[in-house]
């Protein structure tokens, strides 16, 4: 079963000539609508999502800021990132639908949720917008969630790097976030060696991938840098950044996938979940209108209908050295952070409280 | 970034730090190519002071041996999004500079590059213009143009081989460059080849044994 949660930003929060545009989510729509679901298909509407749901990952003062400037017409956030007036009710609404997916998904207990709405939200901080992200909605979910007692994996396949989601979780022991991305590229953070703060060793993971990098090699990424991290950390949900730029088709990005490859992707992320009925994906960005179409068609098709995806999957670009390389440098950075935290523990006598720590660390 | 970067003194405001990397060049060299900094002007002026005449004359159209106090500042002091320079350094000699300037309030801007003698036919141009377009395209820039003198034939071979679609118009010895940066399938095939040959080792040299 698969469960739609929105639309939402099909008319609002427009730009104009801006790439990222309301017509998106007609094409992502158009994708659901090929896969021909009939009664697997279960759409619930979105509903704005609270300010206490809001304040878990945003500062108020930005919320405040945001809706204000919306309200007043809005204009640029920075050179990429607009704000209208619709912008604040979409944003809300946006950042809601998640939070309505997961009960979706808790009350029926199978299949997978994919969240269709716009503006995304992977840029966003917790005191600013950014990137043609105004909400983190995947944060937003991911933190009410933990708020429940729950461990979430957040596997971030964007071409762009979660900076957002990064910085909101940095300290956060029960959110493993999995990021894969071109590099060099847009916003210029994700480095392997970025592995959360000293509360949140190895729940930071992040594999970035040269210009050209085909399916395969991100799937070696999922194999051999984030499938051991996921399975020491042991999440309750599996929440997807799921943005279809990395697809060869976009006109913002240089990695070389085809929608074959969101599949194998999606299948590889579906298997990370413990339990069936704990899986959420969130539209982010994809910027060419019939690989966006395609790829939620092939990504969707492989959780639900097991159907085969419109492309075939591509194999031999370059970046295999690369996540190789990524998997060394994450570890040598665990290691060493974690001696300075054993440094400073045997200085503090009584250790009463240790952080969890321990993902992917000595192998 | 995680926690907010701290940035080292004379890094200014908005420097993109994730355009900075290290490729290998043709020679097997590992190059490090990084955005301009308003404190590399003497670095700059070291580097055309070297070039040889042929070199400046392609750049500039003229035999400019000097660059003027005002040229190096509107060189090194650029804005990120709409003026970029991108200078290429082996340890710490900068072996080329490329930049782009956006045409006023379009989405087309001008490009231009300039690669020390030692250091030409090594696919430090290519390295730069791929750089230079992933930049600007962030920014919503999607045309370059450029102007090279018509007997330049490595960059206009350059522009050849790239794999954008290029158009060029010849008037008066001058030829006029003009492509759109959309990763269209033929460029995004061969970036991936050069990508192949760039990161050759690297990731593994500098970072000692596990």
């Amino acid at each position: 079963m698969l469960i739609l949660a929105g639309p939402v930003g099909e008319r609002e929060h427009d730009g104009g000539s801006h790439p990222e545009r309301p017509a998106r989510i007609r094409a992502a729509l158009d994708g659901v609508s090929d896969l021909r679901l009939g009664s697997d298909l279960v759409t619930v509407a979105a509903r704005p999502a609270q300010r206490d749901d809001l304040l878990r990952v945003h500062d108020g003062e930005y919320l405040d800021e945001l809706e204000s400037f919306s309200r007043r017409g809005g204009g640029a956030l920075d050179a990429d990132t607009y704000v209208t007036d619709t912008s604040w009710d979409a944003a809300v609404r946006a950042a809601g639908a998640g939070l309505v997916a997961i009960e979706a998904l808790e009350s029926s207990g199978e299949g997978a949720a994919f969240v269709v709405v716009r503006p995304p939200g992977h840029h966003a901080q917790r005191d600013r917008g950014m990137g043609f992200c105004l909400l983190n909605n995947v944060a937003v979910a991911a933190a009410a969630l933990v708020a429940k007692g729950a461990r979430v994996l957040i596997v971030d396949w964007d071409v762009h790097h979660g900076n957002g989601t990064q910085e909101i979780f940095w300290d956060e022991p029960d959110v493993l976030y999995v990021s894969t991305h071109q590099w060099p590229l847009y916003p210029g953070t994700g480095r392997p060696e970025e592995i959360g703060g000293l509360d949140a060793i190895g729940t930071t993971l992040n594999v970035p991938v040269p210009p050209g990098a085909t399916g395969d090699v991100l799937l070696q990424a999922m194999d051999e840098v984030a499938a051991p991290a996921v399975e020491a950390f042991g999440p309750d949900w599996v929440l997807v950044s799921c943005g279809f730029d990395a697809h060869r088709a976009d006109p913002l990005a240089e990695l070389a996938l085809t929608s074959g490859d969101f599949a194998a992707l999606a299948r590889r992320t579906a298997a990370f979940a413990r339990s069936p009925g704990r899986l959420v994906l969130f539209l982010e960005g994809g910027y060419d209108l019939q690989a966006l179409r395609q790829s939620t068609a092939a990504t969707l098709g492989a959780l639900v209908g097991d159907l085969p995806p419109p492309e075939p999957p591509t194999f031999g670009g370059p970046g295999s050295e690369a996540v190789r390389s990524a998997a060394r440098d994450r570890r040598r950075a665990i290691e060493e952070l974690s001696d300075r935290l054993l440094a400073v523990d045997s200085l503090d006598a009584p250790v009463t409280e240790r952080p969890r720590w321990g993902l992917g660390g000595a192998r | 970034m995680g926690r907010d970067t701290e940035l080292a003194a004379g890094v200014p405001e908005g420097y993109p730090r994730g355009a900075e990397r290290d490729v290998r060049i043709g020679n097997g060299e590992v190059v490090h190519i990084r955005p301009i900094r308003a404190d590399d002007a003497a670095m700059l002026m070291a580097f055309h002071a070297t070039l040889s005449p042929e070199s400046v004359y392609f750049r500039f159209f003229n035999f400019h041996a000097e660059l003027t106090a005002h040229e190096v500042q509107h060189f090194t002091e650029v804005d990120y999004k709409d003026r970029l320079a991108l200078v290429v350094l082996v340890g710490s000699r900068m072996v080329a500079v490329g930049r782009y300037d956006r045409l006023g309030g379009t989405d087309e801007a001008e490009v231009a590059f300039l690669v020390h003698d030692d250091y030409q036919d090594l696919g430090i141009g290519t390295l730069l213009a791929d750089e230079l377009a992933r930049a600007a395209r962030t920014h919503g820039i999607r045309v370059f143009q450029a102007e090279t003198l018509s007997h330049n034939a490595a960059m206009l071979e350059m522009f050849r081989r790239i794999g954008f679609p290029v158009e060029t118009h010849y008037e008066d010895g001058v030829v006029a460059v003009r492509f759109s940066i959309d990763p269209v399938p033929a460029y995004r095939e061969a970036l991936a080849r050069r990508e192949s040959a760039r990161l050759a080792g690297i990731g593994e040299e500098s970072k000692g044994s596990c």
